[in-house]
Parts: C-alpha cells; structure tokens; sequence
C-alpha cells in the first residue's frame, strides 16, 4: 500500500469535524489495508508508531528536523525557520519549500506505508553517539522519496503533531464496520478494554474476522484499561447503592498498574508506560512477588523521615521525569499500596468477585515498607466508615472508596460498583498555632537514638487539659533531631513508670510520654475532623476531635511560653470555623 | 568467495573514498576486482568506485555480495597501521567478514544486502570536461565555503571558473594554460551545494588529477584514480537550482 494512499485519508479527515464522516473514511480505508500492515496503518492513523504503553518515543526534535529538511530542500536552516515563523506550522514550511526546493535529486522512490514506517521505527530506535546522525539521514531519506504533501504528514508524525484528533472509540466504530458489524461493536469494545492495542486488534479482527477477537485475552505487559468510579456526595449516597461494602482508603497518588512477567511493567491510568520513573517500585516488586501477575494500585509519596504520607504534589515531582530519576527517587520515595489483582498464574482474575481478588492478592504478596495492601475495613455502619474517612483524610488520602465485595472488574468501565466519596468542605489553615510537646515516637533509620515524630497538644483551659491535635515529624534540621533527647523530659526518666501524664487527653499512645512543658511553633495544610485526636471532641462532630493535617515545625522554639500559654482549644475550633470552605473541583 | 591481501592502506583509501557519500554500502565483488555505486540518503550525491585485484597482494574472489557498516570497518582498520599487511576472507557459514591485521583477527557481521538493491548510475552526456589538481579546486571550494552555501561553475571554450557569493565574493579563474586539459562545447554553468561538495573533497587526496564534467543547469561528475592507477572513482553530484 501507497503511503499516498494513507496521506489521503489523513486530508479527507483534517477537512471534517464530523464524527460519522471521519469514521466511513477510515472505514474506507481499513477495508483495502492489507492485513500484514493494517496494525501499522492504525498507529500511523493517531500519528504514533507503537501504542503508548510501548516505551519507545519517535523522539525528533525540531532543530533536527530542521537540519534535514535543509540538506533535502537546499535551503538554509535559517530560511526553513523563518517559513515556519511565518506559516506557523513547521508541517506547511516543510510542504511549501520542498515544492520549490532548491537542490535537486537523482532519482525518487515512491514511498509505501511500509517503507515509511520502517524508516520512522529506524529513527525512534536510534541509540547511541551516531544516532542523531541516523536520524538525520533516515528522515532525508524519508523527505527524498515523499512527495512535498508527504513530506508535510512525515514531518508531522515525527515531531508529534499529527493531531487528526481520531479517537480510538473511532477507530473501534470503524473496525466494526470494516471487518464485522455495527450489532459486534460492544464485543470488540470489551476487547479492546482487557488489550489495549488497537494495532493488534485490528490486526486479529482484519485476519480472522470475529473469530480472531475471540483469541484476544489478557496479557502480561499489555495493559489492561482502568475501571472506574462513580462519585457519592455522602457516605449514606454510597450505602444507597451498595449495602455491605468493603471500604478502602483512596490515596492521594498515581494510579499504577503492575504488569509481572518476565520483565515487571508499571502502566498509568491512562495507559502510559511509567515503568522507567519507578524503579525503586520495580526493585520492590521484584522483592514481594515471584509469580506472574497482574495488580493494580495507588503509588504515593512518603515523608522520607517518618514514612507519612504527602499530597500528590510530592509523586508529580516523579512522574515524567527522564532524568535525574534516581536522585528524585531518593528525594521523593514512595510507597504502592495495591487493592486489586486482574491476572494471576495464567488465570484471568477479572471475571471473579473482588472478595475473592482481593485474597489472591493478600495471598500472593509478601508486604514490604514499600509494597503494600491498601487500607481497608468491611462495614455497613456509617459512622464506623466516616471515621474511617476522617481517619483517611487526616493520615493524607483524597477520601475512601467502597466497593461492592461480589463485583467483577469491568475493565475501561465507570460504574457504581465502585464509589469513590471525597471531602466537601476543607478548612485551611493559615496561621501558625503554638502548640505543648506531650509524648516522642522512637526514631528509625536516620533519626536512630532520637525522635522520629512528636506527639502535640493544645491547651483546653476550660478543663485544664492537654489534648492531643497532630503527629509532627516534619521540619526538623539535623541539629534539632540530635539534640531532642536533652530537650524534652521523659516521665519515665527516674525509673518512673512511662505513664501518661494525668493532665493529658490522649487516645494515642506514644513510645515516651513527656511532661507538658515544651511549646512548639506549627503550621500545617488545614484543620480537618479527626477519630483519634481529642482536641475538641464531640464538639464540631459525635466521636471526632480536630486534627491538624500535613503539620510542620515551623524552626521556632516557644521559649517565651509556659504550656498553659499554647493555642487553645477554643483557638483551634475558632479557626477550624473560620476557615471552613466547599472543596470546588 | 572471497579473500583479498594487501595493505591496510588499501582498504582505508575504500572507506575514505565511499563513506564520504553513505555510511552503510553494497561491495559488489568478482573476479575483477571490487565495486562499489552508492547513494546517499537524500540521493544527491552518488559514487562509484572499481578496484583492480592488481591493487592487492593476493586476491581470490567469485561473485560475492557483502553488506558493510564502513564505521564498523573503519574502527577495525584503525587497529592497524598503513604499511600492515591485511587480510579480509569472507566466511560463508557464519556469514561474517574475517578481518586479520597481525596476530588480530576480527569477525565482522554484515548488513543484509538483500535490502540493497543494486543502484543505477545515470548515464550522462556533459558538453564540457576540465582536468586540473585536486589542490587547486580544493583551494576554490575552501574559499567559496566562507562566503556562501552553494558555488557556481562555469566552463567556457578557454576558460573554466568558480565562485561563490552575492554581498562578499569569491572568483577563482583558470585560463586553458592553468588546466592540465579543456575541453568545451557550449558554455556550461551548474550551481553546487558546498556541503556535498566539500564533503567529497574529504575523499580526494592532495596531488590526485581531477577530471571535473559539467553541463548547463546540470549534474557535475568528477572523476580520480588513486591507489597507484590500481582504483577509478567518480562523485556525482546534482545541481542546485538556479532562481533564488
């Protein structure tokens, strides 16, 4: 086949915006691809070469491009960047100054599907110190044998600008006109959800018809597409629709999916290939399963010093990220907390309930710090789940999931067998509170032999209590950790018992308790209910206190103020009001 | 079959010559002796080399075709030194190029030369022919370079010329006295990238005699011997156009 052939359909679909008229043109053209090629042409149609979740990126950059339209046109490099300033599109100069080109060729091949996408594979797999030098000369090469008009669409696809704006449930439509019939579309839409190469379907469909589809199952390193969430506006709006759920955290992080076969394959929700932007994840997993799987779960940031979680800002810093990935990776580490498994030991595991996926994945891993379960409780109670929402919240998660224990995984699909439920309102904090030092969590790692975290509280001067409000363990500059063990009193210091001090509320117990004397300057990301703090409990919410979420030291000792002179209770709840708004998304 | 002798100076002069124009080629190798016709990726540029068996020591061949990566030859000549002796035995079973420089042997796998198809050297008909040394063209082109990105050449009955530029100027003329031979019918002017030109002046060597064939608006083709009169080659290169 004539790469014309595809230029022309790629001209008959730049001029519609019609969905109906776009799809008979492709359908035209599927129809009289041979099938050696069609996986290809399908590619080339979303001006790709592989599907995403393929590593391999065609990776030109635009001076390149430049310099070998240059040698190609004859015509300066500075020429070529001033006609692409003035038309705007480096596509149209491309087409305009081989029209007119300066230097003249001995001879020109007519280029096919096949010899252009050989030529594009041979430039994306160039490697090494001569490859800009192969990329060059392949894309001359490439601009040599197209016409001007060709040359316009090669220059496009190289630099990922070929945006025809073909949807891939449009290239569904079109298969199913081409190769069976309107009535086939939903079965070849559940194909494609558990295989996510269009090239490949389109190839099976094109060789064997229907039959072929039935040949396409789930396959390790072929992702398989997410299933999705509804959303509730409340916990009893989740329990409307599923009665007995089972209730996760839902963290606040990138959505992987976990490919372990001969090689380990991490993919994003939207099917892009992510494995080599997480190779601390890769080297874990390698750690925690020794079997052929398929799981999927949430990967989030943690505090390198005490293993909390942080916002989605924290991962973004990983995420496409080329270089400088393992210093990022040190920088940044993270943890993936898996909730479900597709594909175990050969058998596909989508079909069967989750109670029963959610035991081959408990089964089958071995959990790590770095590799985990995600969090989880079973309950139709709603106050039991919204304390364990409050209790999401506050530990750096989004919000819970339910899920209905007997639903299958509907790959691609969004449903209300999963229900994801996030806050409304959010109370940001915006000032600084001072806050009574009542208890120190043992240290590990880098912070042996001191502190890993410190147990705060305000002031109830009503009761003359302390009440415990945050964990803080952020903040603190390596002269301050050494120096901790002097600064803070233990209770258990002469051969006392480690009781709780009798002015102090807590629900949490720390590994030492102090006597409250020590005031700390604090800042964090909001007020927010809490099931375990006891600032303020039962007063805003039955059974909840308030805690401060994503706390850090500030660096500023309250030397100046006695306990009795922190932030009250009273203070807290003040600015928990004020600050009170709907979360707009 | 194939086995050739001779000195590593030999072979070095092949890539020299031919990797100026590709990187990747087709040795088309016979009883008398090795060809060579190559293009490159933009098919601007052609070349074609033939080289005797007389230009090696020892030499045996039958009809063979060897696809070779001439970076990847070039790094194993580089092993040797000029005046060593080489040895290169086309091995049949493993499909692989055998080269031996002393006591070092060097298996080199080869490009699948059934991705090569045999190229066609146009036939053309030039009205004029100028012989002169490679040193003074080179001179000329090395000019022109500093003030633009192409050169014009012109031949005339006693005359032929170079020059390059519109704001600075370069013009380089030989009367008929300066040429080692001139010989034209009409006047003949052809414009030339000074890229591909100046990239094919890397394959000449200083006090090699230039046979340089131009017609009006056309090609150029410039033909040399080397290796002692044991090798012919010819560049061929197509013209710029002349509307700016």
């Amino acid at each position: 086949m004539k790469f014309r052939d595809l230029v022309e359909t790629y001209k008959k679909i730049e001029s519609t915006t019609k969905r109906l008229e776009m799809t008979a043109h492709l359908v035209e053209l599927l129809k009289k691809t041979p099938p050696e090629i069609i996986d290809k042409v399908v590619y080339l149609l979303q001006g790709k070469i592989y599907p995403d979740f393929v590593n391999i990126e065609l990776g030109v950059a635009e001076k390149l491009a430049i310099k070998a339209i240059s040698i190609s046109s004859g015509f300066s490099e500075k020429e070529i960047e001033k006609e692409i300033r003035e038309t705007g599109d480096i596509g149209e100069a491309t087409e305009k100054l081989m029209k007119k080109k300066k230097q003249r060729s001995f001879f020109r091949e007519e280029l096919t599907v096949k010899s252009a996408y050989d030529g594009f594979v041979r430039i994306a797999k160039a490697q090494g110190k001569d490859s800009q030098d192969v990329k060059i000369k392949t894309l001359c090469e490439l601009l040599q044998n197209g016409d001007p008009e060709e040359d316009k669409y090669i220059i496009r696809t190289l630099l990922g600008r070929l945006r025809l704006g073909i949807a891939d449930m449009t290239i569904l439509d079109a298969l199913a006109i081409a190769f069976a019939t309107k009535e086939d579309r939903p079965a070849i839409e559940r194909a494609y959800n558990v295989y996510s190469d269009l090239g490949g379907i389109a190839k099976k469909l094109c060789e064997g018809s229907l039959e072929g589809l039935k040949e396409i199952k789930i396959q390790v390193g072929v992702p398989i597409k997410a299933m999705l969430a509804e959303r509730a506006k409340s916990i009893e709006e989740m329990l409307e629709h599923i009665r007995d759920p089972v209730v996760e955290y839902k963290y606040d992080g990138i959505r992987l999916q976990v490919h372990i076969g001969k090689e380990i394959s991490l993919f994003s929700r939207r099917l892009e290939n992510l494995t080599e932007q997480f190779p601390d994840v890769v080297n874990a997993l390698k750690k925690v399963f020794d079997k052929e799987v398929i799981v999927e779960g949430e990967c989030v940031a943690l505090n390198r010093e005490t293993g909390e979680m942080l916002p989605f800002q924290a991962i973004s810093h990983r995420r496409g990220r080329k270089y400088e990935v393992e210093e990022t990776a040190k920088e940044f580490p993270v943890a993936l907390f898996l909730f479900d498994c597709l594909y175990a030991e050969g058998e596909d595991m989508t079909q069967k309930p989750l109670s029963e996926r959610r035991k081959k994945l408990e089964e089958l891993l071995k959990p790590d710090q770095e590799i985990r379960a995600s969090h989880m409780i079973r309950s139709k109670d709603k106050d039991e789940i919204e304390s364990f929402f409050l209790k999401a919240i506050e530990d750096g998660c989004e919000g819970i999931v339910a899920k209905a224990s007997e639903s299958e995984y509907k790959a691609g699909a969004r449903g209300w067998s999963w229900i994801k439920y996030k806050r409304d309102y959010k109370s940001e904090m915006i000032d600084t509170v001072d806050l009574v030092v009542v208890g120190g969590f043992a240290g590990q790692g880098r912070r042996a032999g001191t502190y890993g975290a410190l147990l705060l509280a305000c002031y109830n001067d009503e009761e003359d209590t302390f009440e415990t409000v945050c964990k803080v363990g952020t903040g603190f500059d390596d002269e301050t950790l050494a120096k901790m063990p002097e600064i803070f009193e233990r209770v258990d210091k002469d051969n006392n018992k480690n009781k709780k001090p009798a002015r102090v509320e807590s629900a949490i117990e720390p590994d030492y308790w102090f006597d409250p004397k020590i005031v700390m300057e604090v800042l964090g990301a909001e007020i927010t209910l809490s099931p375990v703090h006891t600032c303020a409990r039962d007063i805003i919410r039955k059974g909840s206190g308030l805690a401060i979420r994503f706390p850090r030291f500030t660096g500023r000792w309250r030397k100046d103020k006695s306990a009795e002179e922190a932030t009250t209770t009273k203070e807290i709840i003040e600015l928990y009001k004020k600050q009170l708004k709907k979360v707009e998304e | 079959m194939f086995e050739a002798k001779g000195k590593v100076e030999i072979f070095k002069r092949i890539v020299e010559v031919v990797s100026v124009i590709v990187n990747e080629v087709k040795f088309n190798i016979k009883d008398d002796g090795f060809h060579i016709k190559a293009v490159d990726p933009a098919h601007v540029a052609m070349v074609e080399l033939n080289i005797a068996p007389q230009a090696f020591n020892e030499y045996n061949a039958e009809d063979t075709e060897l696809g070779v990566d001439l970076d990847k030859m070039e790094s194993i000549i580089r092993l040797g030194k000029g005046n060593d002796e080489m040895d290169a035995t086309y091995d049949e079973d493993s499909e692989r190029l055998v080269i031996r420089i002393g006591n070092l042997v060097r298996k080199m796998t080869l490009l699948d030369v059934s991705t090569m198809p045999d190229l066609k050297i146009p036939n053309l008909q030039f009205p004029a022919k100028v012989e002169l040394l490679a040193d003074d063209f080179l001179l000329g082109i090395r000019a022109a370079q500093s003030v633009s990105d192409y050169v014009v050449l012109t031949a005339e009955k006693d005359s032929f010329e170079l020059s390059a530029g519109t704001q600075e100027e370069i013009n380089q003329k030989f009367s008929k006295e300066q040429l080692l031979s001139l010989e034209c019918k009409d006047k003949s002017r052809s414009l030339f990238s000074l890229d591909y030109l100046s990239s094919m002046m890397k394959g000449i060597r200083s006090g090699e005699k230039l046979a340089i064939f131009i017609g009006n608006d056309y090609p150029v083709r410039i033909e040399f011997e080397t290796l002692d009169g044991n090798a012919s080659v010819a560049y061929l290169l197509a013209p710029r156009t002349e509307i700016e």
